[in-house]
């Protein structure tokens, strides 16, 4: 095993949260809404993995994406039930691969459910493919430069030149 | 015996000439004309494709992303609390079981452990092998296939 007893690594309690148990098509036709209901805390969890690239450093984040989420599909199973598990069958039924194109009408109820009860819109077309600026409170985490012992020492300004002693090195 | 004998001839006039001129297939088309067709027919084609069909698949692509990009933060927390979980309990489970050789330290060989120019409160993770290492084999073998990973 590569962790010895000096890494800190967190107990099971602190990792156990409610998760979110909805199949893949479930969270297939809900993403748009989803990702746009909880666009801020999913950026900062994004933020924080991407800077850390450690998992342990960014539970506080993970745990609050794993919250709005869950809440999110609470909402829609007292709201839009109907609507929302029809748009999953259909996802699920219609094609091999989730694809969305086959499943327009029920998603377009769907839509306007989620409209009229939640408030949300779907957002416009690529909108989750484009890039985002987040600005958050958390500060940077420090980046530690790796110091390697055998690296050449740099060569001072003032080093006296002198002449080739061999010639051109451009021609060798 | 006054049988009659009759000789075995080439018919009269002699035999057919062998045929062995070349009989080669109508041609329709030869050099410039087939070139310009085939470059017709390609590029006729080609605007097709890229002018009606290519679009949508970028859409379709486009909309699958985007769509996985969208959930892909709830499962990768989701999946940070597994694999913790699954780290620390393969650790005590490794203590468990090394309990009677004397001298053995948890994650190390021999007093040294793997990364030693590391900080020691730092995070690396294991292998598939290491990670798999108390799991039915057959579990690791579909997870490498998964992740294209040469075992």
């Amino acid at each position: 095993m590569v962790f010895t007893k000096e890494v800190t690594l967190p107990s099971e309690e602190e990792l156990t949260v409610q998760e979110v148990e909805v199949s893949t098509p479930g969270l297939r036709a809900a993403s748009f809404h989803m990702g746009k209901a909880c666009e801020n805390v999913n950026n900062e969890f994004m933020l924080c993995r991407q800077e850390c690239q450690d998992p342990r450093r960014c539970l506080n984040e993970g745990k609050a994406v794993t919250a709005c989420s869950l809440d999110f599909f609470r909402k829609i199973k007292k709201n839009c039930a109907v609507e929302f598990t029809q748009f999953a069958n259909c996802l699920d039924r219609s094609s091999a691969d989730f694809s969305f194109k086959p499943c327009r009408k029920t998603q377009a109820v769907f839509d306007k459910c989620m409209l009229d009860n939640l408030k949300i819109e779907r957002p416009y077309f690529g909108y989750f493919s484009e890039v985002k600026v987040h600005h958050t409170e958390r500060p940077r985490p420090e980046v530690k430069k790796q110091e390697y012992l055998d690296m050449p020492r740099p060569v001072p300004d003032d080093l006296p030149l002198q002449p080739a002693k061999f010639g051109k090195r451009s021609l060798s | 015996m006054d049988a009659t004998i009759k000789q075995e001839l080439p018919p009269p006039g002699g035999y057919e000439k062998i045929k062995y001129a070349r009989n080669p297939a109508k041609s329709y088309f030869r050099g410039g004309r087939l070139l310009a067709g085939f470059i017709l027919f390609n590029g006729c084609t080609t605007y097709y494709y890229f002018n009606h069909i290519y679009p949508g698949i970028l859409h379709h692509r486009t909309e699958k992303t985007s769509a996985h990009l969208a959930t892909l933060p709830m499962l990768m927390a989701e999946h940070d609390r597994a694999y913790l979980k699954h780290c620390r309990a393969m650790r005590d489970e490794e203590e468990k079981l090394m309990a009677n050789v004397p001298g053995w330290e948890v994650g190390k060989w021999n007093g040294q452990p793997i990364y030693k120019t590391l900080d020691k409160d730092t995070f690396v993770g294991p292998q598939l092998s290491e990670y798999y290492c108390h799991a039915p084999y057959w579990d690791f073998l579909k997870k490498a296939h998964e992740e294209q990973i040469q075992v």
